[in-house]
């Protein structure tokens, strides 16, 4: 086992500076090359005069182009904001960026540069790549700049998504602390970023692994069978599903032939009859976090999963986790609100020291948490234990319920399910848990809307019919 | 080793060092703002100033600094324990 050390691109760079660092199709840039456009980059800001600290936001898809402007992000000292191109023809992509208070919309497609209606200027990466420095004051190159951090928007499974404020660090770029169970470095294969979206939960990992030392390999076009393949070809060493792409890379049964060290996955709830097919396609190599898009709260390795099955794992080092109801914690087993209190180094001056994440959960008697879903409106705690008893039915892949004037249960089942005996278990869990007789549709596997980061978008999934339908 | 005291003093000169502010016994190592960058760089002055092996560890399960010192002064380090930071942290601000 080798203990954590700090290292970063630019110290590849200058150990082996042709090793590959990102491959995205066609697409592929050393870290040589990497490094070199990052600090273009980086001085392309500082000669447009972008304040260092300063948010800048982009619309770049994951690829040599966007790590190259999140790496100098980082080392040079800015924010760096990715959101979905999606939004940008709407008004939440302009309501992000004014919230935000984004100085400049970086892009690299010239047909978007200046003819995007946002609230700020708009720059080819290439224009600002070729962008001079200005000369420091009296000529004097200027102190090395506190680092960089990426910002994210919730991924807007309950309505539009927003922004979330990040603290920036206190210190200049030094890389991050390797360690040996996150399975990147410069002596392992790459990481595979099965889902390329611009969500913490996806960068966070395959950032770390590039400055690590790790290539980040991005896979475009998803299939099972695509990831399985392409993490072989590639020989990669960690990868990141998606709730979604977890669940579909499970029913196909398809695995890459090399083993993976490390599979990071979280962002939702995944139920337990999954995850212990996961283990088995996969090996003993899962490794699942629970967070908000502001940070990573917890974390769970799959030998503690099976000790602990269904757990997110426990806090953090430095993060405190508890769980309330009406403000008042509860005792280990039952449920309430999921609070965090956070790291000093997560919070900005002005910032509540604990966070309410709106989940709803509990923890057993070894400090593990488990997170039963969102809080509901009409029936606070009993609306997510009701969609966590679902989720953990035979045959259920996944589920949602929403609660309105009706209780509607949205249920990806497996077609081998009988599902006149999956009514009568759902309608039985809301009986035993004093909810009204709900309204259940059954979807097969793979078919209720997502959102880009895998999880079921609970805003599009509209009213279950009276009338029963039959998958 | 020397006694608890010394190393109480050389934990304090070495967070110190890298929080480069003053440090007192009760301060903890997260209260100041601590990540795991920091916590490697942590272990690595201690290291430099005990001349003994300092795991990461150690350094981010001790509730206080009087408490690392004792952990470091009484048995040597080598525990197990959770995480400073995911790879989803990386993302942040490299220094969780």
């Amino acid at each position: 086992m080798t203990r954590p050390y700090l290292w970063s691109p630019w110290a590849t760079a200058a150990e082996q500076p042709e090793r590959v660092a990102v491959v995205a199709g066609e697409e592929s840039s050393t870290f040589a090359e990497l490094v070199r456009s990052a600090d273009s980059l980086g001085s392309g800001l500082r000669g447009h005069g972008v304040a260092p600290g300063s948010v800048v936001s982009t619309d770049i898809p994951t690829g040599p182009r966007f790590f190259a402007l999140a790496l100098a992000a980082l080392r040079h000292g800015y924010g760096l904001l990715p959101v979905d191109l999606a939004h940008y023809g709407t008004p939440v992509g302009p309501a992000i960026l004014r919230d935000m208070a984004v100085a400049l919309h970086i892009t690299d497609d010239a047909s978007r540069s200046g003819s995007l209606p946002l609230p700020c200027p708009t720059l080819l990466d290439t224009e600002l790549a070729a962008t001079p420095e200005a000369p420091g004051e009296h000529g004097r190159p200027a102190a090395a700049p506190r680092a960089g951090f990426l910002a994210f928007t919730t991924s807007g499974t309950t309505g539009q998504p927003q922004a979330v404020s990040r603290t920036a660090p206190r210190y200049a770029y030094k890389g991050v602390a390797v360690a040996d169970r996150y399975s990147a470095g410069i002596l392992l294969g790459p990481h595979l970023m099965a889902n390329p979206a611009y969500h913490l939960g996806t960068l966070g990992p395959a950032l770390y692994a590039l400055q690590a030392g790790s290539a980040v390999v991005v896979q475009q076009d998803w299939s099972p069978a695509a990831f399985a393949e392409l993490a072989d070809r590639h020989g990669a060493d960690s990868a990141f599903l998606s709730p979604d792409r977890l669940l579909e890379l499970v029913a196909a049964r398809e695995a890459p032939r090399r083993p993976l060290r490390t599979v990071f996955h979280g962002g939702d709830s995944c139920p337990v009859e999954v995850k212990r097919q996961a283990i088995e396609l996969l090996g003993p190599v899962l490794h699942e976090y629970y967070g908000t898009s502001r940070s990573i709260l917890t974390e769970i390795t799959t030998p503690e999963w099976l000790r602990h099955p269904g757990s997110v794992g426990r806090p953090l080092a430095g993060i405190r986790v508890d769980v309330r109801r009406d403000g008042v914690p509860v005792p280990t087993g039952e449920t309430g609100e999921i609070h965090a209190h956070l790291r000093a180094a997560d919070l900005a001056p002005g910032d509540a020291s604990v966070l309410g994440t709106g989940d709803i959960g509990f923890l057993d008697e070894e400090g593990y948490l488990f997170v039963v879903g969102r809080a509901g409106k009409e029936h606070p705690y009993a609306q997510p234990r009701f969609e966590y008893e679902i989720r953990r039915l035979p045959g259920v892949v996944d589920a949602a319920v929403v609660a309105g004037a009706d209780l509607d249960c949205h249920v990806e089942a497996r077609p081998d399910r009988e599902t006149a005996g999956l009514r009568t278990d759902i309608e039985e869990a809301a009986r035993r848990l004093g909810l009204p007789v709900p309204r259940v549709r059954l979807a097969p596997p793979g078919t209720l809307p997502r959102t880009p980061s895998g999880k079921i978008r609970r805003a599009a999934l509209g009213p279950v019919p009276v009338a029963r339908e039959h998958p | 080793m020397t006694d608890r005291t010394d190393v109480l003093h050389q934990v304090l000169a070495a967070a110190a060092t890298v929080f480069e502010c003053e440090v007192g016994p009760s301060d903890s190592f997260f209260s100041l703002g601590g990540d795991s960058i920091m916590a490697v760089e942590l272990a690595t002055v201690m290291e430099g100033l005990l001349d003994t092996e300092v795991h990461t560890e150690t350094v981010v399960d001790a509730p206080d600094f009087a408490a690392l010192a004792a952990a470091l002064a009484g048995t040597p380090a080598g525990d197990v324990s959770p995480a400073t930071a995911g790879p989803a942290a990386a993302a942040g601000a490299e220094r969780r």
